[in-house]
């Protein structure tokens, strides 16, 4: 076979590979939830974003914004991080923090993480 | 004609690139246009404060001082590409630094940057910088063309992105009208009825799904062309002239080039060109 009417073959090999990853790709937020699901969910409501507050020793909250400003570490900036694994890393060698609070007020839950 | 004949001759066939010129000289602008507002918004990143969110747990972080460089490199790469210099250096660097932009941290990653990698990888790919471009000129001017698969490709990756994202909007909150109130900042209130949000929210989505399909039939081509061009335009509008919104905008338009063919710019510089001469007779008369 010669090199010209071989090339068609990865031409065609590269359209299917790449076609069939970018057709794949979006359907893993239907069976793992993630921050970056690569799903083109945009404005489309799919993954709601918490209010994230850090938990004090002394029983007291702080929203993650105010606690920041005030700290700084843990401002989060873009609507794709995992607030839950990202966050604690970088409030927790605060002193007097025992851990953070994500409130998600349209699923009506709550998920409180202790600092490790 | 056997499938492998005919899977070949789909392989072989080669198109005028006069579209995917255009989509490029669209797109260039778009990224670079998105490299100035990166620029500042990823030195805010960069500050301390900010909780560190690797993608991919082990790939280093751009510093504050490398920022220049990369930011230069996205630049020049964007400006090379817009005027077809080197084209596939440009695209490979630009598409480089985009990828960059979306795979180093969480804080950084926006769905219209991963189209727009997406879509300069393709326009790349399928040698974008074949006509109206410095290299096309710097060898005087070939007829040239570029491969049809590659062509095709990217016409595919846009109706992907149009049915997902249409898809993910298949939910009682998103059809409710709720996340269309929200976001919909640009319009008046009064208008922001419950019932026209739903009406809304099912209309955006039966638009979105005739997009991801209505592009590729001669019947639906022109309809879908022209309400694609209108949703984009409006959408920057309706929510909030962000930069980014412009600039995804600016590429989902741009990438509209890989559904047009050469006959479509003849039509369209014919129909230009027969303004422009019968406005210059009527002054002349």
């Amino acid at each position: 076979m010669s090199r010209v009417s071989r090339r068609w073959i990865f031409a065609a090999l590269f359209f299917f590979v790449y076609l069939g990853v970018q057709a794949a790709l979006p359907l893993k937020r239907f069976f793992r939830e993630d921050s970056i699901d690569l799903g083109w969910t945009m404005y489309s409501g799919t993954r709601e974003i918490p209010t994230v507050s850090v938990r004090l020793q002394d029983g007291t909250s702080v929203p993650l914004d105010q606690f920041a400003d005030e700290q700084g570490v843990g401002r989060v900036v873009g609507t794709k991080v995992d607030e839950a694994r990202w966050v604690p890393p970088a409030v927790c060698p605060k002193r007097g923090v025992v851990g953070i609070e994500l409130v998600y007020a349209r699923a009506g839950r709550s998920e409180a993480i202790p600092c490790p | 004609m056997s499938v492998v004949a005919r899977l070949q001759a789909f392989f072989e066939e080669r198109l005028d690139p006069r579209p995917i010129a255009l989509a490029r000289m669209v797109v260039a602008l778009a990224a670079l246009v998105r490299s100035v507002e990166s620029y500042g918004y990823i030195r805010y990143v960069l500050q301390p404060e900010t909780a560190r969110a690797p993608v991919i747990d082990g790939l280093p972080l751009l510093s504050l001082h490398g920022l220049p460089y990369y930011w230069a490199a996205w630049a020049l790469a964007a400006i090379a590409f817009f005027i077809g210099f080197r084209t596939r250096t440009a695209g490979a660097v630009l598409t480089a630094a985009l990828g960059y932009h979306l795979i180093a941290d969480q804080n950084l990653f926006f769905n219209h940057i991963h189209f727009m990698v997406l879509i300069v990888f393709l326009l790349t790919v399928a040698g974008a910088g074949a006509t109206w471009s410095v290299d096309w000129f710097l060898v005087g001017f070939p007829r040239r063309t570029v491969p049809r698969w590659a062509v095709t490709l990217g016409a595919a990756q846009v109706s992907i992105v149009y049915f997902y994202t249409a898809l993910a909007k298949i939910s009682p909150y998103f059809l409710s009208g709720d996340v269309l109130t929200k976001v919909l900042r640009g319009l008046p209130d009064a208008i922001k009825t419950p019932e026209l949000m739903t009406a809304a929210a099912y209309g955006v989505v039966a638009g979105e799904m005739f997009l991801a399909f209505g592009l590729w039939f001669p019947r639906t081509r022109v309809a879908a062309l022209l309400l694609g061009v209108a949703m984009h335009a409006s959408i920057p509008f309706a929510i909030h002239p962000y930069v980014v919104l412009l600039v995804f905008s600016a590429t989902a338009i741009g990438a509209y080039g890989f559904f047009l063919r050469g006959e479509d710019v003849d039509w369209v510089w014919r129909a230009v060109s027969s303004r422009v001469s019968s406005t210059t007779d009527a002054r002349k008369a």
